[in-house]
């Protein structure tokens, strides 16, 4: 059982986040709209929703690094009191890793086969002059990998030689390479087996106690973010559904998309209960419906979700959700909203 | 190499995204003038090359005139009526040496691919080793030691330039093969010569198609050089053989580029034609990302005035 | 202990490929029409002595090879002649002594004027491939990185244009301009009768004459090479690995030299090497069109003087040559590629 302060700084504050993507010939696809969050230090945030709701392109803008027609329209990503987005492509790059890391999915293609693991580790070191020192950067390539469990003589083998799992034990270690304060992971067990799975979970959850990270965890997968976040924003075609601490997120989620999510989700203290699929598809981004973009797969929709796009709504206090059947019944401004951060016990 | 994801049968679907490659285009507008030149030559072309002439020492390497619009050869013959004519050759080799390297190449292939275990083993080794034997050089030897008559070029180039199509054409068969409709019908007992037929040949004939376009521009090239080496067919009149005929009888002395020069464009227009053709139809056919991790984007971060709070 | 194997199997299959050149050397000359034993003395210049000395030596009145009755186009023995006792044995045996037979041209031994001809070759096609080796690359590179700009597509139109260009019209047309304007020699590998009071100012001969058909050999290959760099670096730069490089922080500079170009070799070392017939196809042209006294230029001669034992020792030298490029090519893959050293 975890103790974390309340109201821990906050590390990384997210601002009315808009991403388009352009095409050619064709009006720009509004890929991220709005998206706030608060991650506070120590603090791991679940980033959820089926696959194209946009968690990926969310952690791509936060780290700026969004394919060629990719195009940040608004917001800030306030981070040690700098905004992200005002800084040049070279601070940038010191940000990056140095700062933020990420875990990539799929480390088999995420990791370089023609370079020895230690060695695309010691890059990041070497890169952020985090050790300038030679020997000491083999110190730490070594303490690293046995951080994460691999021995020391695996750090001269290249990626072919590791499984799978270990690739992805390189890639957390390679993450943790300059101590970022901030851990972004991508759907880090998505590409593996269950038994792996089990394992990589366990392993970023003692880094997580251990070294007190602060993780943006992606994933569609509800029991991760039961076993592994603090809180949730729940995301559905580029939008934020809801956004809560964890508890109430899996106790009383009020955005029918989430109650939907959960319902497919299976609950091994009720065996028996009928495991329910969300029927159709997230929406294509260049065909989004008029209105909120889960009416068309809403079982609670009514005539004006088909026409306006509800905002977020505080429900309460720290618990958000944009929908038409949360009318919001706190005074909550929506100037100043106080966000989900961590709460005393999990 | 991604799988084929466009179906022969809609020509329509095909056409509408062959046209947005803009080289497709090009190559097919340039294929079209010499395949119209070859074929309306004799209406075309000012004189016969056939034509029996008598010369004085002027008409020898005449420059340009009102007459001869591109001068005339080192026979006093007019050099656009011979261009014309010449592209005649450099198109029937193409074709014809191509389709024979492509049948070739396709047969051993599919092949290699659909039935694998030892016939591929012993088709793809000699493939190997074919393609690692300098083609040109045996080319010349083969036309050398026997008569360059317009077949034996065709035979030569044909039966030499077939190995880069198996080995594409054998890929893409190992792709297909797993596919699923492919496992479906041999599960419902399927034998393999309907598979071949009705499964494996419509996937991998668009691929063979845009590789036939390829074969033809190298099948071009190569006869021009077997020409231009001396080694031609004395009574079919070709680019490389005009070359052929000029460098060697004292065009280049005589100064008269026009003979050195209009060939060997005719060669480059044929030959560019089909890669851009080719380049057009990779496009359809397999469809490359517009962009990657390291491209050159316009500004990422592109906040409108408004959001500043 | 797999490499070493890899090695063993690219090493046995480059040999079993140089003994099919030989034999194929060998039934393409006796087999179709102009084989040596009727050319060569058939040929006037020859006197009765020497062709009876060819015929010996080449062993040109023994049967062809033992047991292909069947097969009777020129003489071939029977099954009751001794397997050692045939050209194809001798032939081989010659071959193993460096025995390649004399120039029907020059009375002078294959062998030798070959080895003169090699190192011309080599030269030439050394020079010519570095360079487009170099400038195809860093186009192709600077096309793929920014791919889709205007740079990009006249890039690649070039290339697409340099790869249509027929090797030999592009010599002429260089070969003519340069001759002319420039006042570049017009052929060889040095001005004849050059008296020369350096070494250096020889070497300064040699170049002005090196110029023109490297120039050539250059704008053709760097158009496909550049056309190979550009796709293969298209490719690597959208793998995931790059991405995780950017964000890593490395600058695009560093990504490009440290983890997209050692990639993007594989593929390109593969190429290379299977285009290395091509680059033979090409010394055959410019050495013809430039009277470069190379291995491509001899070759191009023996045909127009029916010099058959030349034109045999030519092809097999540059067959055999080009073998060898291939495997070197493939133990350079391997020492790339570290998936190839674990099999």
């Amino acid at each position: 059982m975890r103790t974390i302060k309340r109201d821990a700084p906050i590390l990384l504050e997210v601002n009315n986040l808009s991403t388009d993507f352009l095409v050619a010939g064709q009006e720009p696809a509004h890929a991220l709209v709005d998206i706030n969050f608060r991650l506070r230090e120590g603090e791991v945030l679940g980033i959820v929703g089926e696959s194209g709701c946009g968690k990926t392109t969310l952690m791509l803008s936060l780290m700026r690094l969004l394919p060629a027609n990719g195009r940040i329209t608004s917001g800030q990503i306030n981070f040690m009191n700098n905004d992200l987005l005002d800084l040049s492509e070279r601070e940038m790059g010191d940000v990056r890793w140095k700062n933020i890391a990420m875990i990539f999915q799929g480390a088999m293609n995420a990791l370089n086969p023609v370079h020895t693991v230690g060695r695309q580790i010691a890059e990041a070191i070497i890169q952020h002059n985090y050790i300038t020192d030679k020997k000491a950067v083999t110190d730490r390539v070594v303490e690293l990998l046995e951080l994460v469990g691999i021995g020391a003589e695996r750090k001269d083998q290249y990626p072919h030689q590791y499984s799978g799992g270990m690739r992805q034990r390189a890639m957390i270690a390679m993450a943790l390479a300059c101590n970022p304060q901030v851990v972004i992971a991508d759907e880090p067990t998505t590409a593996l087996d269950v038994m792996i799975q089990a394992q990589i979970l366990e392993l970023l959850g003692t880094l997580r106690d251990k070294l007190g990270l602060s993780i943006l965890f992606v994933t569609h997968d509800l029991g991760v973010v039961a076993e592994m976040c603090d809180t949730v924003l729940v995301m559905y075609g580029g939008v934020t559904a809801e956004y809560a601490n964890v508890d109430t997120i899996f106790n009383a989620p009020q955005h029918p998309y989430t109650q939907e999510l959960l319902r497919a989700f299976p609950d091994l203290t009720k065996p028996m209960e009928k495991l329910i699929s969300i029927p159709g598809y997230p929406p294509r981004l260049n065909a989004l419906p008029a209105g909120c973009r889960f009416a068309p797969r809403c079982p609670h929709a009514f005539g004006r979700c088909h026409v306006e796009a509800p905002p977020l709504h505080g429900v309460q206090d720290r618990h958000f959700a944009s929908c038409h059947l949360v009318e919001p019944e706190s005074n909550i401004s929506p100037e100043t909203p106080e966000f989900p951060g961590k709460s005393n016990e999990l | 190499m991604s799988d084929t994801a466009v179906s022969t049968t809609s020509i329509r679907g095909f056409w509408r995204s062959f046209r947005r490659s803009r080289m497709g285009l090009i190559g097919l507008f340039m294929f079209l003038v010499v395949v119209l030149m070859a074929v309306f030559a004799p209406a075309i072309a000012p004189y016969d090359p056939k034509e029996v002439v008598r010369v004085t020492i002027d008409d020898i390497y005449a420059a340009p005139s009102a007459e001869h619009w591109l001068g005339t050869d080192d026979a006093g013959r007019d050099v656009l009526s011979n261009f014309i004519y010449g592209s005649r050759v450099s198109l029937i080799v193409g074709f014809f040496a191509s389709f024979i390297s492509i049948f070739i190449g396709s047969f051993v292939g599919i092949v290699a691919g659909f039935y694998g275990g030892r016939a591929e083993n012993i088709l793809m080794r000699f493939t190997d080793i074919m393609l690692v034997i300098p083609d040109l050089p045996l080319a010349v030897v083969i036309v050398a030691l026997t008569k360059p008559s317009l077949w034996n070029i065709i035979f030569v180039i044909g039966a030499l330039g077939w190995t880069g199509s198996a080995r594409l054409v054998r890929s893409q068969t190992l792709a297909v093969k797993q596919r699923k409709f492919v496992l479906r019908a041999r599960s419902i007992g399927a034998g393999n010569m309907h598979i071949i037929r009705y499964h494996i040949l419509p996937m991998v004939l668009p691929l063979i198609v845009v590789n036939t376009v390829l074969v033809i521009s190298l099948a071009i090239l190569n006869e021009s050089t077997l020409s231009f080496l001396g080694l031609s067919d004395p009574t079919a009149l070709s680019w490389g053989q005009m070359l052929n005929f000029a460098f060697t009888r004292g065009a280049m002395s005589a100064r008269a580029w026009w003979a050195l020069v209009m060939p060997g464009l005719g060669i480059v227009w044929a030959v560019l034609a089909c890669t851009l053709l080719g380049q057009g139809l990779e496009q359809v056919l397999n469809p490359r990302l517009e962009t990657h991790h390291l491209a050159v984007g316009v500004q990422m971060v592109d906040r409108g005035a408004e959001v500043q709070a | 202990m797999r490499q070493s194997r890899y090695l063993l199997k690219k090493i046995g299959w480059a040999l079993l490929t140089v003994l099919i050149v030989i034999l194929l050397n060998f039934f393409l000359f006796r087999i179709l029409p102009g084989d040596p034993a009727r050319a060569g003395i058939r040929d006037p210049r020859l006197t009765q002595d020497a062709v009876a000395a060819i015929r010996e030596r080449f062993g040109l009145d023994k049967p062809v090879i033992n047991c292909f009755e069947s097969l009777n186009p020129v003489k071939f023995g029977s099954c009751g002649v001794n397997p050692l006792d045939t050209q194809l044995f001798i032939y081989v045996g010659n071959l193993l002594q460096g025995e390649l037979g004399i120039s029907y041209h020059t009375n002078r031994p294959v062998l030798d004027m070959l080895k003169e001809q090699l190192w011309n070759t080599v030269l030439l096609i050394g020079a010519a491939q570095i360079l487009a080796i170099f400038f195809g690359m860093g186009l192709g590179i600077l096309a793929a990185w920014r791919a889709r700009t205007t740079i990009d597509y006249t890039a690649l139109l070039a290339s697409l244009t340099f790869w249509s260009l027929p090797t030999f019209w592009l010599g002429i047309i260089l070969l003519f301009w340069g001759s002319n304007q420039f006042g570049l020699p017009t052929g060889g590998k040095a001005t004849p009768g050059g008296n020369f009071a350096t070494v250096w100012q020889e070497w300064a001969d040699v170049g002005r004459h090196l110029l023109l058909p490297t120039l050539t050999y250059t704008i053709v290959f760097l158009g496909e090479y550049m056309l190979i760099m550009r796709s293969t670096l298209l490719d690597v730069l959208s793998e995931d690995y790059i991405l995780t490089a950017k964000a890593k922080g490395l600058r695009t500079v560093q990504i490009l030299k440290d983890h997209a170009l050692q990639n993007a070799m594989l593929p390109m070392v593969t190429i290379i090497a299977l285009n290395l017939g091509f680059t033979v196809a090409g010394a055959i042209q410019i050495e013809t069109v430039f009277s470069w006294p190379g291995l491509g230029g001899a070759i191009f001669e023996a045909v127009g003087r029916k010099d058959y034992p030349m034109l045999q020792g030519a092809f097999l030298l540059i067959a055999v040559s080009v073998i060898f490029a291939n495997l070197i090519a493939d133990l350079l893959y391997s020492y790339l590629d570290p998936r190839v050293q674990a099999g």
